[in-house]
């Protein structure tokens, strides 16, 4: 061969070598602050069958949590038959209807063995191939041994899988980094993010039943107890349980901690309406100014009205 | 300012029409969150992309009363993310497959390009 076509070889192999060398970029050190070697041994396996990592996937987060799922209703919810797998938000979504709440994780591996280090699994998502041409893949984290450098994984049809840990930040990296825990509610990450948290409750929020809503914002409101936010979610869960002068202190609270808070203001003022305190209601709405602008400016005028009209009453309090 | 004046009055007529149906009287903790980091607007609009998304799921293999059913359990964020892209999104699913097969077409790409020639002129 000529020299010329033996230097492209060179060079493709330079190139090679140089891919291959990217990998070592990521930080695959399994931090001392961790435990030497954590399997979470007594989290379920379902191997799954073709395509369905993501049922099967979900299946092993939610029955670590505690719950008890038919595979084929985790499948029914998940599923889609001609894209041959799972969407994630399906996966959260899934998640969610089992009474489980799916909580983001952040996209470093400490965060990831943190968790696991806590007795959380980790469902990831992977890509199996390259970024051109991906083979997406659920897993669930379920262990790593620092010594090895490994990290142990319920995968596929195996049990347990023992990836080396530049091979699984690769594959994980690849997938956009993304990651979840599925916990019970009224439980939290082992490293709650604030921003991550309430995210996770306002979307579990929406399809609860209010029992478990309650449990869930009473968790983050002994973490945060200074955000108006929690004590919102406590509040409206009350509501729907016919706890009124509960859901009253929780919007009390809210605003002791945030005065400018209109939603928590408004639903104080609400609930204050519907235990026929229409006066004390009114001082409430009335102790702030909403600006025009407010996209609360209209339940802010029914309201008030409602409440002058039963303030003006004759046995008014 | 009188684009965003309509854009204000879109919201509460939005608002009005969205939120209260379900839960009484009370603002949704949902929507107090959107209103504090500013995305109240996306999030209404994203619950008008519910249907949306439901239809696309029914393409793929899904009935349209399970497609509903399963987009209810969908946040705003969630459908947001989804709406018009299901096809592009990671439909993960896989087994363990190819990938031995890709490495060895470039090995064998490598082999013809002259690599083993180095190792033999050397």
């Amino acid at each position: 061969m000529t020299p010329g076509i033996r230097g492209i070889g060179a060079a493709g192999l330079a190139a090679l070598i140089l891919l291959a060398g990217g990998c070592a970029t990521y930080d695959t050190r399994i931090p001392q602050s961790l435990a030497p070697r954590v399997d979470l041994a007594e989290t379920p396996f379902h191997p799954q069958l073709e395509y369905h990592c993501g049922p099967a996937a979900l299946t092993t987060m939610l029955e670590a949590s505690g719950a008890n799922p038919e595979y084929n209703t985790v499948a029914e919810r998940v599923y889609v038959p001609d894209l041959k797998g799972s969407l994630q938000v399906e996966m959260m979504a899934g998640a969610r209807s089992f009474d489980r709440i799916p909580f983001r994780v952040p996209g470093e591996l400490s965060a990831v063995l943190a968790e696991v280090e806590a007795g959380h699994p980790v469902l990831i998502l992977q890509n199996l191939r390259v970024r051109s041409f991906p083979a997406w893949h659920y897993a669930v984290v379920v262990g790593y041994d620092r010594e090895q450098g490994e990290i142990l994984m319920r995968s596929g049809t195996e049990r347990v899988q023992a990836t080396s840990v530049s091979k699984w930040m690769r594959q994980w990296d690849w997938a956009s980094r993304w990651a979840i825990v599925v916990l019970e509610p009224g439980e939290l990450p082992a490293e709650p993010a604030q921003a991550a948290v309430f995210r996770a409750l306002a979307d579990f929020d929406e399809n609860a039943r209010p029992e478990s809503r309650l449990r869930a914002w009473a968790a983050a409101a002994e973490h945060w107890p200074d955000t108006a936010l929690v004590h919102m979610g406590l509040g409206n869960a009350s509501y729907e349980l016919d706890q009124r002068e509960a859901a009253a202190d929780s919007f009390r609270r809210a605003l002791a901690a945030q005065p400018e808070h209109w939603p928590a203001r408004l639903n104080l003022a609400q609930v204050l309406l519907e235990l026929e305190q229409p006066c004390k209601g009114r001082q409430v709405i009335e102790a702030e100014t909403m600006g025009f602008e407010h996209p609360l400016v209209e339940t802010h005028g029914k309201l008030s009205i409602k409440l002058n009209q039963a303030c003006s009453t004759p046995d008014d309090h | 300012m009188t684009g965003m004046i309509f854009r204000n009055a879109l919201i509460l007529v939005l608002l009005a029409a969205m939120t209260f149906p379900a839960h009484a009287q009370l603002v949704s903790t949902g929507d107090a969150l959107a209103l504090e980091t500013g995305q109240l607007e996306t999030r209404i609009e994203a619950f008008l992309l519910r249907d949306d998304v439901a239809a696309e799921l029914s393409q793929y293999g899904i009935s349209h009363e399970k497609a509903m059913a399963r987009v209810a359990n969908l946040s705003a964020a969630e459908l947001e993310q989804v709406a018009g892209r299901i096809d592009e999104m990671p439909a993960a699913g896989s087994g363990v497959v190819v990938i031995a097969g890709v490495v060895f077409i470039v090995l064998i790409i490598l082999e013809f390009v002259g690599v083993t020639d180095i190792f033999k002129s050397t």
